[in-house]
């Protein structure tokens, strides 16, 4: 029987997909009912939604970085091979 | 049909500096992100990827193929981000056992009328809200920060963020999970002291 305390130790393995079905159906079952569970789960969610957007902001790599990162590794390559 | 992986790290390891070139104009972006994520600048982000390439390029001919490629370039990524860091006396010593900053899971309360996950402020587009989360990301100890930037940043599975970690996939599940919990928490203290509504 799931709990609160065994609610937030399973939160991850729900949201990704990694729970058995009988228990996601236990889950979702406790949510429904209890209130403070619901809170917690919903949070919980919202919070992997704003990680999974802010992580999905590409950082854009410079255009000098970009040429100095070639030319860099082209003059250290070359000066190995001789 | 782009050349895959497989094929241009066999002709580099062949001497082909073009598909090693390649290969490099392939990945620089994710490494350099997760390089600025784990560094927090522009100038240390771009001398990782320099040491990054140089050492893969240097290591490349025992690369056997029984990794994907770039989760061996992202444990290079890694590795040269901790050695920077360390040397830069900047690495928080913690250790992969400690119990991570945040109450453990039992500890957390219930907390009645507190749900902000459906308040029209919880967004990205709150600057506050964006502060507070990237704020929280960066006060989370290097073990598990390492883990949410790898799985959710480059999309590593499980498996592969272990590999990279070199450590087990419990733990990066463990990790992963804790993470989340204290960014919850971070958030959830933040509308309460800030209200949810707009």
């Amino acid at each position: 029987m799931i709990d609160f305390k065994k609610l937030c130790r399973l939160l991850s393995d729900y949201f990704d997909g990694e729970l058995e079905s009988d228990i996601c159906a236990e889950v979702d079952e406790l949510v429904s009912e209890d209130f403070g569970c619901k809170v917690l789960f919903d949070t919980f969610n919202k919070t992997i939604e704003l990680i999974k957007e802010m992580e999905s902001e590409e950082i854009e790599i410079p255009e000098e970085v970009h040429i100095s990162l070639l030319e860099f590794l082209r003059i250290e390559i070359e000066e190995e091979g001789e | 049909m782009p050349v895959s992986d497989a094929i241009l790290v066999k002709k580099s390891q062949e001497g082909d500096y073009t598909s090693f070139e390649e290969l490099v104009k392939r990945y620089e972006e994710k490494v350099y992100n997760l390089a600025y994520r784990i560094m927090g600048n522009k100038e240390d982000a771009s001398d990782v990827i320099q040491e990054t390439f140089l050492q893969a390029f240097r290591k490349l001919g025992g690369f056997k193929g029984k990794a994907k490629f770039s989760t061996w370039l992202y444990r290079i990524t890694v590795n040269t981000c901790l050695m920077k860091k360390r040397k830069q006396k900047k690495m928080q010593i913690v250790s992969l056992d400690l119990p991570i900053l945040t109450k453990k899971e039992d500890e957390i309360k219930r907390e009645l009328g507190d749900d902000w996950s459906k308040s029209p402020l919880a967004t990205l587009e709150n600057e506050e809200v964006k502060k507070t989360l990237s704020k929280a990301i960066e006060s989370l100890p290097e073990d598990y920060r390492m883990v949410l930037l790898l799985r959710g940043l480059n999309g590593l599975s499980n498996e592969e963020t272990a590999k990279v970690l070199n450590i087990s996939i419990p733990a990066v599940k463990s990790r992963l999970h804790r993470a989340r919990l204290f960014l919850r928490d971070r958030l959830s203290e933040y509308f309460k002291e800030y209200g949810t509504k707009a």
